[in-house]
């Protein structure tokens, strides 16, 4: 494994040497980052020891043409992926047309209005082996895909064709960030022994498994629209559960787990507009024939089929220099019933609030997501300091928790943290 | 907000048209410079220099393109070139009537975001500059009197003082007053002193390097420092490029452009 990684790595600096020294064309930019975390709740346990470099490479041969490829080096020293981690995150070219262009290549694709929530912006799977607390542009990860935009006055229209299904990524069980899952709970009631759980079957690299989308999108009078329509595939696998009988009086039951992907559809919308010195942004979608669990002894596995609706409304206004954003958001299971495991309606808020100092050399700044439902939270506490040009020093605190357990931000209660992070761009 | 950041060479420089006599009044000075500073479009290239009191420098490489319609509507794409934790950082302000769209593109998170306007008072860019002070009055929310005649740097100036002219202003500005001083020779402004609600000074700008623009009757200021009375610290720019009425594309103004981020 070692080797293989020593090999490609040597590859990347080869690349970098060859295009750095025979093309005017090719531009390099990147950063170097170092990432420290100890557990506040263990000891001051160290929770990461990271460095990562980010190389991002441009090539323009034209004004009608661009080759864009981004590699990331990560070596974690302490944690549950202590490898050497060599990603191609994106490699894609760019064609300009007078009314079109085209992207074709691994990228990542961005639809939304929302901050740091994933309603419509779902193109790209997600890498949630460190929870949502990563960067953004390190949780969504590149796909392959061919995305075109056509433009014709204030409006364009964008299709996009995904060949072959990616899934999320998730932490295994028992590492830090592991979600809590429905094996866990059955694993309360059933032993070890009488539970079989199958590999996820991914779906089969065929035409007919491929996923596309439309985007359309338009701004008039002072308003930014746009309406999405995505056949994907759902990123996070459901897990069937198959009961049997048992001649054992106490334990009544063995059960058969399944994990597997299905198909989805995802119907959405988009606007944002300002009043006044408001921004207001708004964006739904409905999930047609999502996956939810049931309690029902009835039902074969456990798993009912729910159009779902994901609802978001917010407001940001910017007093002085200052910043402060808030985001209302409604889950909504229309057709509900109630031996479903999920809640029928879930009201989560968010908040934002920062304002930079001395010049913007100094930004502190509080994130907080609270979920009304559930009674869980998550909140950061950061200070942002720009030293010199291109350094960003960062000190944080992530505080996570809640009231029920295994909720989605208080089965992270025991991970809260204090991190520094040290970035030099170039 | 009328006409944001194109004025960076507007009131800034408050040049004023060659051949505006000695005998015009403030107010008729004004008006002539705000028809000779008036571009069809314009594209510059400046360095910005962000330096502390005790001299510690930061840079921004920034180029700006800015175009006026048929309507009198302004438009204008200001890109950020260097730092690279800054590079392709882009704004798009877009002037419909009396409405003003304005989108931020920022590269790390490859999204378009919708902002909205900002305020007269705030700081353009992390700088000592505020919105108002690059963006483009209406001539008729200020009173203008010639306080006295001064030598600046071996050159003769008018020193003319803007105040309020009416309640509305009054509310939305940081001044109680400006004093520029303009130079009699071309009628570039050399200087001027912000004073706030107080009275007391709390800004100075100087520009220098002043030359006509290639290819135009136009002159520019290739130098400009902003100083902060209170902080001690001081923005510059420095004009590497600028080009008058050359033909800026409308291109450059639309959230396709914007998003390629280069």
């Amino acid at each position: 494994m070692a080797k293989s990684y020593v090999k490609k790595i040597f590859a990347l600096g080869l690349l970098i040497f060859a295009v750095t020294h025979t093309s005017a064309q090719v531009e390099l930019g990147g950063y170097f980052k170092n990432y420290n975390a100890v557990h506040l709740n263990k000891n001051y346990d160290y929770l990461i020891l990271r460095n990562r470099l980010r190389l991002n490479f441009n090539y323009l041969p034209s004004e009608y043409a661009l080759g864009y490829a981004s590699f990331d080096v990560k070596n974690d020293h302490i944690g549950d992926h202590k490898d050497l981690e060599l990603t191609l995150r994106e490699m894609y070219i760019d064609l300009y047309f007078e009314h079109y262009d085209l992207r074709i290549g691994k990228q990542q694709i961005v639809w939304g209005e929302a901050d740091g929530l994933f309603i419509t912006d779902i193109v790209n799977p997600l890498d949630l082996r460190e929870f949502i607390l990563a960067d953004f542009e390190d949780i969504r990860m590149g796909i392959n895909s061919i995305k075109a935009q056509f433009y014709f006055g204030n409006s364009r229209l964008e299709s996009i064709w995904i060949p072959q299904f990616v899934p999320a990524k998730f932490s295994a069980p028992g590492e830090t960030w592991a979600f809590y899952t429905p094996i866990d709970e059955i694993a309360k009631s059933i032993p070890d022994s009488l539970i079989m759980v199958y590999n996820i079957a991914e779906p089969k690299k065929r035409l007919k498994n491929s996923e596309y989308g439309f985007r359309y999108s338009t701004h008039f009078w002072g308003i930014d629209l746009a309406l999405s329509y995505f056949y994907t595939w759902d990123d996070y696998p459901v897990f069937r559960q198959y009961y049997k009988q048992t001649s054992n009086p106490f334990i009544p039951f063995s059960v058969t787990i399944k994990p597997e992907y299905d198909r989805l559809t995802v119907l959405g919308g988009t606007f944002a507009s300002t009043i006044g010195p408001l921004v207001i942004r708004g964006e739904g979608a409905l999930y047609q024939k999502r996956n939810f669990y049931t309690e029902d002894f009835g039902d074969n596995d456990r798993v009912v089929q729910k159009d779902f609706l994901n609802v978001m409304v917010g407001a940001e206004i910017s007093p002085g220099d200052a910043f402060i954003s808030g985001q209302f958001i409604q889950e909504k299971i229309p057709d509900y019933d109630d031996q479903m495991v999920n809640d029928e309606i879930v009201n989560t808020g968010t908040l934002l609030l920062s304002k930079p100092f001395l010049n913007e050399t100094i930004k502190p700044e509080i994130f907080a997501i609270y979920n009304f439902t559930h009674e869980d939270y998550w909140v950061r506490f950061s200070v942002k300091y720009y030293p010199v040009d291109g350094v960003e020093i960062i000190l944080a605190a992530d505080i996570l928790g809640g009231k029920k357990e295994n909720k989605l931000f208080s089965q992270f209660d025991e991970n809260d943290n204090v991190y520094l992070k040290i970035k030099y761009s170039f | 907000m009328k006409g944001l950041v194109i004025q960076i060479t507007i009131v800034m420089f408050l040049s004023i048209g060659f051949g505006a006599g000695q005998d015009l009044s403030p107010r008729k000075i004004m008006e002539q410079n705000r028809r000779q500073m008036t571009a069809q479009d314009e594209q510059s290239e400046f360095t910005m220099k962000l330096i502390n009191k005790r001299g510690k420098e930061r840079k921004r490489l920034v180029v700006l393109y800015s175009k006026t319609d048929e309507q009198d509507n302004d438009k204008t794409l200001i890109r950020f070139l260097s730092p690279a934790d800054v590079k392709g950082v882009g704004l798009l302000s877009v002037e419909d009537g009396d409405r003003e769209d304005q989108w931020l593109y920022l590269p790390a998170l490859k999204r378009v975001r919708r902002i909205s306007s900002s305020q007269k008072t705030d700081s353009f860019m992390g700088s000592d500059f505020s919105y108002e002070d690059i963006e483009q009055n209406d001539l008729n929310d200020y009173e203008y009197t010639l306080l006295r005649e001064e030598v600046v740097d071996g050159v003769e100036c008018f020193v003319i003082q803007s105040n309020p002219a009416h309640d509305e202003v009054k509310k939305e500005t940081a001044y109680s007053k400006t004093e520029v001083w303009i130079r009699k020779d071309n009628y570039v402004s050399k200087k001027v002193n912000f004073y706030n609600k107080k009275g007391d000074l709390i800004k100075m700008m100087n520009s220098s390097d002043i030359r006509p623009v290639d290819g135009t009757d136009k002159w520019r200021a290739y130098f400009i420092e902003m100083q902060n009375v209170k902080t001690g610290h001081r923005t510059q720019l420095l004009y590497e490029d600028i080009h008058i009425d050359q033909g800026v594309a409308d291109k450059y103004f639309t959230q396709r452009y914007l998003e390629r981020g280069r």
